[in-house]
């Protein structure tokens, strides 16, 4: 099963790459990532005052017997990362040659592996209208089997609603982490609302904006009438030279669009097509972008 | 731009149905996005503008459109006069006759105005093309051989003169099939107004190409001025001018009549449109003289308003009655008062002195001679080539008389018995006044430009002596020798006509109306000829022995004065189609109209299969 999403050599290759954080990992279960909490950690941080109650075990005798004051050692958390693969499945990514959303679940199988391997919290959701699935939290590189059965088992859902699935998402996880979402963003109400519940619970957001080449640069002739897939929506256009010249002027508005909204609120944005081997996106593309390395 | 097929145009009515149906058609393919959300705004975008935004940018209708219109259009055979274009070699016959001479309202000739036409004629002409001027009026020279030359065509153009000649377009026609031989393909062109008799059969090898010149135009004319001296008073002129109004409105003016230079008559005439008025005028002239009606009236043509006769002066009429005396015979002449009767028997005849007579009468003389002047044979013959006599007739019965001849005029024969007759053959070019069934009673024949009058019977042997014709016969006889004198004196002629001169007076020059003098050609025979006559006027004929005599050339011709033009004469009885001559070629647009029709339709397959540019 996993072979369809990746091959073995990937999966090796992948191996040697660890999830980065630009921020402190902050999550409640002791990891391998350093905290910005103190706590029980093996690298001293600070002193502080004994007060009473604290663990006597972290007193400084040594200094008590200098200065016969009692001072209390502290030590920087050790705490692991939690990253949240959000994968969009809704008839929309159910497109394109290659198909998007195909490609979406090998990206998020990718990451998950990643994750994983770097002994991080995985927790990986599918959407569409609402929140579907959940793997995890897992970690451990054992646990990957289980994850690429779960994305290969993802079923193409109706609608997208970003803002519910996103509301819920956020009202429903608990600690900070790293968010990635994988979407293609046609939602009828807009991303904004939608990521600003992000945002506003401090995730750490990467989102990969994921296009086909179908909707990049459309080859569409004559007189045609669009179905939208999700919606019962249609709309008649005649092909021109200028009618394309205007859609990818839409199209591109709306990426810009998106993108200055992400970056204005510390997200990265990265979009991307489908026409990209998925391994270059994940060696290369998401690597310069800081998401892994 | 013109249509031949207007009516086609009619197909344009498809044209709607066809929007419709590119609207009912638009059965579009579905194509399936993930999301509409991108195209709806470039489709807000675009319905901005119009709901024609479809058709501006569907260029399949378009061309559609276009392709269905330039086939309509193709249809109705759209045409355009493009500047001639011989592209071979082209005859001009152009109209100089007197009507040509007619004012159009612009203040121009009709000739100016061929001319004109024939100057951008020229001007079209390239040195593929080879053009030959042939000027007509009665009869046709050729003005410019073929030639690519703009230059001489221009200076024949220019050298083109208007005559005052009748029209006759069959000569020029003529001329024109026997330099056809030449140049095979060559085109026939007439500028004309076309007031021509219709020329008869022609067989021409080519398509006459006719260009009327002018338009209906009034006109009041002189058609006609008789000047004859009465019979009562040979002193006593008689003038009968004939006027015609040729136009559709009442024209009115005053007539002038001059005898020398000095104002005889005047009288204010005023004719409805299209009818005729006679006017007699006289005058007492011992002399001969010169007659001009002047008729002051504007109109197109002035040519025809103005008429010249000569007046001979009165000629002393005196018969020799040769033979056997005879009281009716002289009793005829004494009646009439005016004549001299010289009465003299057969021996006393002295051929010298018959040449001072109008006439020598021969009663029944057994061997007449034929005197140098007019003769009346009664009873007897002449010794005459061609004269026949044999057995006499008894009792011979009338059949016919020819009562269209001068000299039987007011004459009924039907109440003469002859007794009898001999058989008479009258020689060639002889005339039979009567006849019976077997033979000519009464015959005319002439000698030498003398009449010869042979009455075949006795008369004095019949009841004709005491028939009121007999004496009408004799007058009307020397009525018509005048007549023969006049016309032998050629004092009065149409123009068009040639003068002659004898030979016996020498060489001869002509003084022309315009006072240019011209020396008359002498022919093979020896007399003097001038052919020139191409103006109104009197011509002054002055000979190498001293004569001088005048005569008088009209126009008198109806077909010129009527200026109304002939859109479509008649020519070998079929109608020639007027044409505009230097812009005549239609150019048709249809086959260019196909054509890009055609690549339009390969465009159309183009873009539908290959959407290039959608």
């Amino acid at each position: 099963m996993a072979a369809t999403l990746i091959d073995a050599d990937l999966m090796r290759r992948f191996e040697q790459l660890h999830m980065l954080s630009r921020k402190m990992a902050a999550s409640r279960i002791k990891g391998e990532r350093r905290s910005r909490r103190r706590g029980s950690g093996n690298d001293f941080a600070d002193y502080r005052n004994y007060v009473s109650g604290d663990d006597l075990r972290f007193l400084d005798w040594k200094v008590y017997a200098r200065l016969e004051r009692l001072f209390l050692k502290l030590f920087l958390e050790e705490e692991n990362l939690n990253v949240h693969i959000l994968v969009d499945v809704s008839r929309s990514m159910d497109y394109g040659e290659p198909n998007k959303l195909h490609y979406a679940k090998q990206a998020a199988a990718a990451l998950g592996y990643i994750t994983m391997c770097g002994m991080d919290n995985l927790t990986v959701r599918a959407f569409g209208d609402k929140l579907l699935g959940t793997f995890g939290p897992k970690r451990g590189k054992a646990n990957a089997p289980a994850c690429f059965d779960f994305l290969n088992a993802l079923e193409v859902a109706e609608e997208t609603s970003l803002e519910r699935t996103l509301r819920s998402f956020s009202v429903g996880t608990r600690g900070k982490g790293l968010v990635v979402l994988i979407s293609d963003f046609y939602d009828k109400d807009g991303y904004e609302q939608a990521l600003r519940y992000l945002f506003g619970r401090q995730f750490e957001v990467f989102v990969i904006h994921l296009l086909s080449p179908e909707e990049l640069a459309p080859e569409l002739q004559g007189d045609v009438r669009l179905v939208d897939c999700e919606m019962a929506d249609s709309t008649d256009v005649s092909m021109g030279r200028g009618v394309l010249e205007l859609y990818k002027r839409s199209l591109d508005s709306f990426c810009g669009g998106l993108r200055r909204f992400i970056l204005a609120r510390g997200g990265i944005y990265l979009l991307t097509s489908t026409a990209l081997p998925f391994d270059k996106l994940v060696l290369d593309l998401l690597a310069r972008r800081g998401l892994v390395r | 731009m013109n249509l031949l097929n207007p009516w086609m145009l009619g197909f344009l009515a498809i044209i709607p149905p066809l929007i419709l149906l590119y609207f009912l058609k638009l059965k579009r393919p579905q194509v399936v996005v993930p999301s509409t959300l991108l195209w709806r705004k470039v489709v807000e975008d675009l319905r901005v503008n119009s709901p024609f935004q479809r058709l501006r940018r569907s260029l399949l209708l378009l061309l559609q459109l276009l392709i269905l219109l330039l086939f309509i259009l193709a249809l109705a055979r759209p045409f355009i006069k493009t500047d001639a274009i011989l592209k071979k070699s082209m005859i001009v016959l152009i109209d100089t006759s007197a009507s040509m001479g007619a004012l159009e309202p612009s203040g121009k000739s009709r000739l100016h105005l061929a001319k004109e036409e024939l100057r951008s004629l020229i001007d079209n002409v390239t040195s593929e093309d080879q053009l030959m001027l042939i000027g007509f009026s009665d009869n046709a020279t050729i003005l410019q051989s073929f030639t690519s030359n703009k230059r001489q065509l221009h200076d024949a153009v220019d050298a083109i003169d208007q005559t005052q000649r009748p029209t006759s377009i069959r000569g020029a026609f003529m001329l024109a099939k026997s330099l056809q031989r030449s140049a095979p393909n060559a085109r026939l062109a007439v500028l004309s107004d076309g007031a021509f008799p219709d020329p008869g059969l022609l067989e021409l090898p080519m398509q006459i190409e006719y260009q009327m010149i002018g338009n209906d135009l009034p006109n009041l004319a002189i058609t006609s001025l008789d000047i004859r001296r009465s019979l009562r008073d040979r002193l006593l002129v008689e003038m009968f001018v004939s006027l015609q109004n040729f136009g559709t409105e009442s024209m009115a003016g005053n007539m002038q009549v001059f005898l020398d230079d000095v104002l005889l008559d005047s009288k204010f005439v005023s004719l409805e449109a299209g009818k005729t008025l006679s006017q007699i005028f006289e005058a007492r002239l011992a002399e001969s003289g010169e007659v001009r009606v002047h008729l002051d009236v504007e109109d197109a043509l002035a040519a025809d308003n103005d008429a010249w006769q000569i007046v001979l002066p009165p000629q002393e009429r005196s018969v020799m009655i040769v033979g056997k005396r005879n009281y009716f015979l002289e009793r005829v002449f004494e009646a009439a008062g005016n004549v001299v009767v010289d009465s003299r028997p057969r021996e006393d005849f002295v051929a010298e002195d018959a040449a001072e007579y109008t006439a020598v009468i021969w009663n029944r003389v057994a061997d007449p001679e034929i005197a140098k002047t007019n003769n009346i044979y009664l009873g007897c013959f002449p010794e005459l080539d061609g004269l026949q006599t044999g057995e006499l007739v008894q009792s011979p019965s009338i059949m016919d008389w020819d009562n269209s001849h001068p000299v039987n005029r007011f004459i009924d024969f039907s109440n003469l018995l002859i007794q009898e007759s001999p058989l008479m053959m009258l020689p060639k070019g002889g005339q039979a006044l009567l006849s019976s069934p077997t033979s000519a009673l009464i015959g005319l024949t002439s000698v030498d430009m003398h009449s010869l009058c042979i009455v075949a019977f006795n008369p004095f042997a019949s009841n004709w002596p005491l028939l009121v014709s007999f004496p009408i016969f004799l007058h009307n006889c020397l009525n018509y020798f005048d007549e023969q004198y006049a016309q032998a004196e050629n004092a009065n002629l149409l123009v068009g006509r040639t003068i002659t001169s004898p030979a016996e007076f020498g060489a001869a020059t002509i003084r022309l109306p315009n006072g240019a003098t011209v020396p008359m050609q002498q022919t093979g025979e020896g007399g003097y000829v001038f052919a020139g006559v191409n103006q109104l006027g009197i011509y002054g004929v002055e000979t190498g022995s001293g004569l001088s005599r005048k005569v008088a050339a009209n126009l008198f011709d109806t077909q010129e004065s009527r200026l109304g033009v002939q859109p479509d004469p008649q020519v070998s009885g079929e109608q020639l189609k007027a044409v505009q001559l230097s812009r005549q070629v239609n150019t048709e647009l249809s086959t260019v109209l196909l054509a890009v029709a055609l690549g339009l339709l390969l465009l159309e397959w183009v873009v539908f299969h290959r959407r290039l540019f959608v």
